[in-house]
């Protein structure tokens, strides 16, 4: 392969800048694609759309792809353009965790090579460690710019996407970029333990080869882009939880009942419907007889003389064999709560009737069927049923009662 | 405390609250009675067992009872609006906005569009009909939680704040735990 001429290559590019702009957004370009795209941007008195399509080949622009019938541009290149566009792409926490990594290996590597003072080793070596520093420098510092470029276009254009996609994108930054990034930077963290022994031993390899000026130039150039490093990533992480952090909690805010609503739903869908209990904003009150007295007034006082202090105990007797309207009342209600807490009953008027004969009014034993019905969702069934109740004869569809309330 | 028998429209509000209902200013009459007596009228259902609760959107409604399942009207209203609060969720710039100004027509509903919505609605014996659905919105407007306009269309009032409360707080607990969790 020819060698690159590199004037020809910044020449060409700052020539055709809006050509590379265009294949920027093509992941894949065919022939076709690429000459007509070519033809499209081609000035007037330019090479032709075939000799522009030749020369990104030639020049390195684009190169083919492994599936053949197809050009992609390399990913130098498309890094280096996107670097001249300030144009960044987040760099996920694990990806530098691999560099660090790396940076611990070389380092290990060069310790080693320090201790059986091996000059031309170690210079490979720090190399090699510069360009990961500058690579994990670089790409925090993409993440940083990436996270303010999001951030910035959310802000200006709140009305862009739903609230909930808004909330995911920007939880998506926070959670996987942002979040994992505080243990690169918490000095409690093994990272910084790792960073703190590359410092050391690039401050050792200063001391160690000094009869190689060069390469111990090289270390304190290497430990000065170490500190340099750790100093951004800080600043770095600093200036996106700024940015991020204020946005990221106004959307969790704003999508609160959405995200809760679906929260309750799929509660529903794993436990069924009785995962729908009481809580302080969902109880209704559902009470609609059992009133001793219909006229408000008297009973709030009737409810007011329970709070005196009476001097003397009046016991007042009632009329021996006669039920008292407080007395049916109060059947009632013990009857209603019966029947509630009793789960399942195939037969509701059935179950009325055996607790109430000889006890109760057929107008109390109606009232007790109505509430049954009304407030218990007692449903009918195909069957009917007769019953006696004192001199009255009753008779209707059968009334089933569920364990859980329901209804057939 | 005023004489219970001098509070204005005493009965209505009372039977209107015991059976669930909420008071807003849609009745005008009833909320602004509340409003100008609300100290006696607390005080009085009180007196009978009851806790008269003064929302601050602008609506008066019984505290109910903090144990137990719900009736199944509410669990079917719930779900109802669980849904489409869900669906705007997926959909709208402003959720509470377009929640409560939409007037919602029964053909526009998500309810009936998605299967996992249907087989919810069908386990709590709503169909994901037009009937079904009509239904449940009959009990919304019965408790004072939306108002429905002609055949087949409905908006909700401020009552149904309630519904965005009980999602917020679900959410709010389950972000309080991952944080916890973070922690």
């Amino acid at each position: 392969m020819a060698a690159r001429n590199p004037q020809r290559f910044f020449n060409f590019a700052a020539e055709h800048y809006a050509l590379l702009e265009e294949l920027l957004r093509f992941e894949l370009i065919t022939d076709a694609e690429l000459l007509a795209l070519a033809a499209r941007q081609r000035k007037e008195y330019s090479a032709s759309a075939e000799s522009i399509a030749a020369s990104l080949i030639e020049l390195g622009f684009l190169e083919p792809a492994p599936e053949g019938g197809a050009y992609e541009m390399p990913l130098p290149v498309w890094r280096f353009l996107q670097y001249v566009r300030e144009q960044y792409h987040l760099t996920s926490v694990r990806q530098i965790a691999g560099y660090i990594e790396e940076l611990d290996d070389l380092r290990q590597r060069l310790e080693a090579s320090i201790e059986q003072q091996q000059p031309a080793q170690a210079a490979v070596l720090l190399t090699a460690i510069a360009d990961t520093i500058e690579q994990v420098r670089q790409d925090m510092h993409g993440n940083r710019e990436k996270i303010t470029n999001e951030v910035q276009a959310a802000r200006a254009n709140p009305e862009r996407l739903p609230l909930r996609a808004r909330y995911e994108n920007i939880a998506r930054i926070f959670t996987d970029y942002l979040s994992p990034m505080r243990e690169i930077i918490d000095p409690t963290e093994p990272f910084q333990g790792q960073l703190d022994q590359l410092d050391q031993t690039l401050g050792r390899g200063a001391e160690s080869l000094l009869t190689q000026p060069a390469v111990v130039e090289q270390c304190q150039r290497t430990r000065r882009r170490l500190t340099r490093m750790r100093q951004h990533i800080a600043a770095d992480f600093h200036q996106a939880m700024l940015e991020v952090e204020p946005l990221y909690r106004a959307y969790r805010e704003k999508s609160r009942a959405a995200r809760g609503a679906s929260l309750l739903l799929e509660q529903v869908r794993q436990h069924g419907k009785n995962a729908l209990t009481a809580s302080p904003q969902l109880n209704i009150c559902r009470q609609r007889r059992g009133m001793l007295f219909h006229d408000l007034g008297v009973l709030g006082y009737a409810h007011a003389i329970g709070d005196a202090d009476p001097h003397e105990v009046v016991r007042i007797e009632e009329a021996p064999g006669q039920a008292s309207a407080t007395d049916e009342l109060l059947l009632v209600e013990r009857v209603q709560r019966e029947l509630r807490e009793a789960g399942q009953v195939d037969d509701v008027l059935g179950w009325l009737i055996e607790r109430l004969k000889g006890r109760a009014s057929t107008g109390v034993l109606l009232r007790c069927l109505g509430d049954a019905i009304g407030e218990l969702g007692a449903a009918p069934a195909e069957q009917r049923r007769s019953h006696h109740f004192g001199e009255v004869r009753v008779h209707g569809y059968v009334r089933r009662l569920q364990k859980d309330g329901s209804h057939d | 405390m005023t004489d219970a028998h001098a509070l204005p429209a005493l009965q209505e509000i009372f039977n209107e609250l015991l059976r669930g209902g909420h008071i807003s200013t849609m009745q005008p009459t009833l909320y602004d009675a509340l409003s100008r007596h609300q100290e006696d009228f607390t005080t009085l259902f009180a007196a009978l067992g009851f806790r008269l609760e003064h929302h601050p959107r602008g609506f008066f409604y019984f505290q109910g009872e903090l144990k137990g399942e719900l009736p199944k009207s509410v669990r079917q209203m719930a779900l109802f609006v669980y849904i489409l609060i869900e669906h705007l969720g997926e959909q709208a710039r402003d959720l509470e906005a377009e929640f409560f100004d939409t007037e919602f027509t029964l053909d526009g509903l998500p309810h009936a569009k998605k299967d996992r919505y249907v087989e919810l609605l069908e386990d709590l014996d709503v169909p994901a009909t037009p009937d079904g659905l009509w239904a449940v919105v009959g009990h919304l407007a019965n408790f004072g939680f939306a108002e429905k306009l002609g055949e087949e269309g409905f908006r909700f009032l401020p009552p149904a704040y309630r519904f965005l409360e009980q999602c917020r707080a679900a959410a709010a607990a389950a972000d309080a735990a991952a944080e916890e969790e973070e922690a």
